[in-house]
């Protein structure tokens, strides 16, 4: 197994691990959202023992920190400087891979020329794209992007030109004898896996589903290839004693089911870890996309640099690869330097109506990925934000068939909820989106105690209507503690705010007491974000 | 697959706090993949019987007739199939396991 080398295996392994998990991603997402939708509807038939909240507490975050009201020009201001910190951060770390660029190629293949060394630098930070785009604040992601790969490809245009000498950075489809569409299709479905890694809607299950394959295929061939000059001697007496056929196949059938058992508990426990890793705020759920889609890059690109002498596939691409990543890597966390937030910052609930409408989601993804470097965003959990929301530690969760524990059975007091929150910063700067999930039996409860315990609350009405009532239940609730104060609501051209005024009119409060808005591009996003920022700081909120 | 669901959910917890779902009716990965189906229960002894049984069945159906080997898998694949659930919830109230949740409507429950 290892005549092409340990790294080249292992490589081959880590792709094909991708590649598996980009497939099955899709089938994993229509089968986390079944499963929540089926959870939420779960209907509490007798109390839980006190043991399980125990454990549950375990899981709640400690020294729970008031938030910290800011102005909204000093909130607008730490905002900027912690998108700005990441930002510069992230570049650093892009232009770093592209620098070192050069010279892994020269390490792996002295002959290539500084031509080769240059192209292969503009492949690189091509490919590295994906990880950087990733970290960065959403707002900048297209036009940084955009520009990126204009300059790459107007850089590697000019460096081709000046030399025919190349090197093989892709086989040759005329020398491997393969047709030409073969080739095609194989870059098409490059493509596809490298995009699926990082995007929003599937990344959520790829990069934890790459992780269980990735473990599971190293635990379980591994051990095979490193026994593999040895088991044919181990096997002969087995196979002249029993039959060659039926001892083979047993020895095989125990060694394979043992090593799958092995392999399927150590992907998860890794999993697990990583899941824990994110949870604890250690590296940001970003980041560690971001990460694993670096690493995956670094190892691929050296894995096509085919290296003249056999005897560097076995170590050499390794610390290569390795070492490639790592000062990436620590070039980011020096640029990052040490971060000052620790206070809670300023939490914002959302509270919406589960909706199928893309165009709604992605205003609500909008304003969360903006609002997270302010404070955390708390909001229900349900089906229809399972393409942003869904993060290692869910799908975890979910695969390791432990989702229900996320799951809140009744409703509970304000402190109890509050405390399984975490409105503290992740060591990058970015705050946490919290999803609260509850069964049939807990959600108006909950729901009730989440609004009475936040005091930045954006309400979704758009496409309210007295037939499709959405979040008429929330809007009473609102009204009937009189908490209008702490509220921007979103409508839309369907809005009926009179309907709306109806509502608020039932419990003695009147339309005008509700902060309005209407988001239609960016400039009144903006405006959307500065009406939430300004809640703490009006009297009476 | 509203309104056509083939099982039930139910949450069950143990006095220590550990909880685990539980579905009623027939399970189509007990019947293809009983060691598979038993390792997610975390019903590790069964799934070791599971592992042995497969191991065996394969060595004692390996040379019969292949009308044989297809009905003994068919009846395997029955059995399985639709014992599995009532074993697992068997086992889960034998050890003392609570049923907390399901999804059968409370009565007078309005909406969700």
């Amino acid at each position: 197994m290892f005549s092409a080398g340990l790294f080249n295996v292992v490589a081959a392994f880590v792709l094909v691990s991708v590649f598996v998990a980009a497939c099955v991603a899709p089938l994993v997402r229509a089968a986390y959202r079944a499963r929540v939708k089926r959870l939420m509807g779960l209907n509490q038939v007798q109390p839980r023992p006190d043991r399980w909240w125990q454990t549950g507490a375990a899981r709640n975050q400690p020294n729970r920190i008031e938030p910290v009201l800011l102005s909204a020009e000093d909130s607008l201001a730490t905002a900027k400087r912690s998108e700005r910190r990441i930002a510069r951060a992230t570049a650093a770390a892009w232009l770093a891979f592209v620098l070192f660029a050069p010279w892994v190629l020269a390490w792996s293949d002295p002959s290539a020329g500084w031509v080769s060394r240059l192209e292969f630098a503009v492949v690189a930070g091509l490919l590295a794209l994906g990880p950087a785009l990733v970290n960065l604040p959403l707002r900048w992601r297209r036009v940084t992007g955009i520009a990126a790969i204009v300059a790459l490809i107007a850089l590697f245009l000019a460096v081709s030109s000046l030399q025919p000498e190349t090197v093989d950075l892709v086989p040759d489809a005329e020398e491997e004898d393969w047709p030409a569409w073969v080739y095609y299709l194989l870059v098409g479905f490059a493509a596809w896996v490298y995009l699926s890694m990082f995007r929003q809607r599937i990344r959520g299950q790829v990069i934890p589903l790459a992780f269980v394959s990735a473990v599971f295929a190293l635990v379980f061939a591994l051990p095979l290839g490193l026994l593999e000059p040895y088991l044919g001697s181990c096997l002969t007496p087995v196979a002249e004693a029993s039959g060659a056929a039926a001892g083979q196949a047993t020895f095989s059938g125990l060694a394979g089911a043992t090593l799958s058992m092995i392999g399927l508990w150590a992907a998860f426990r890794v999993l697990g870890v990583v899941a824990g890793a994110i949870e604890r705020g250690w590296i940001g759920e970003l980041s560690m996309v971001s990460l694993v889609g670096l690493g995956v890059v670094a190892s691929t690109l050296v894995l096509g640099i085919t290296p003249e002498d056999p005897a560097l596939a076995t170590t050499r691409p390794g610390w290569l690869s390795l070492s490639w990543f790592g000062l990436t890597a620590a070039v980011y966390v020096v640029f990052l330097g040490r971060t000052n937030a620790t206070a809670a910052g300023l939490p914002l609930l959302m509270l919406r109506v589960f909706s199928a409408d893309k165009r709604k989601h992605d205003l609500l993804h909008q304003i969360q990925e903006r609002w997270r470097y302010f404070g955390a965003v708390d909001q229900a959990g349900g089906p229809d934000l399972i393409d942003f929301n869904v993060g290692p530690y869910a799908c975890a969760k979910f695969m390791g068939g432990s989702l229900h524990d996320l799951y809140l059975p009744e409703a509970v007091s304000g402190d109890k909820l509050m405390g399984r929150f975490n409105h503290s910063p992740d060591r990058e700067g970015r705050y946490r989106i919290n999803e609260m999930f509850n069964f049939n039996t807990s959600w108006r409860g909950n729901v009730e105690q989440l609004i009475l315990n936040s005091q930045t609350i954006l309400l979704d009405v758009r496409g309210l209507t007295a037939e499709r009532e959405g979040t008429s239940f929330e809007v009473g609730l609102l009204a009937r503690h009189a908490l209008l104060g702490r509220v921007v609501a979103v409508g839309d051209g369907e809005t009926d705010w009179a309907h709306i005024g109806g509502r608020l009119a039932e419990h003695g409060r009147r339309l005008e007491e509700l902060s309005r808005c209407e988001v239609v591009d960016r400039s009144s996003l903006d405006q959307l974000i500065d009406k939430l920022l300004q809640i703490p700081s009006r009297k009476g909120s | 697959m509203e309104g056509a669901e083939l099982s039930r959910l139910s949450l069950y917890v143990s006095k220590s706090g550990r909880s685990v779902l539980h579905y009623s009716g027939f399970s189509f990965l007990a019947a293809i993949f009983p060691v598979v189906w038993a390792l997610h229960r975390r019903l590790y002894g069964i799934a070791a019987l599971a592992l042995v049984y497969a191991i065996a069945l394969g060595v004692l159906i390996g040379g019969w007739p292949p009308a044989v080997q297809a009905l003994v898998i068919v009846a395997q694949v029955v059995l399985f199939g639709f014992t599995a659930n009532r074993l697992h919830a068997f086992l889960l109230e034998r050890r003392g396991w609570v049923l907390t949740a399901s999804e059968l409507p409370q009565a007078g429950e309005g909406e969700g």
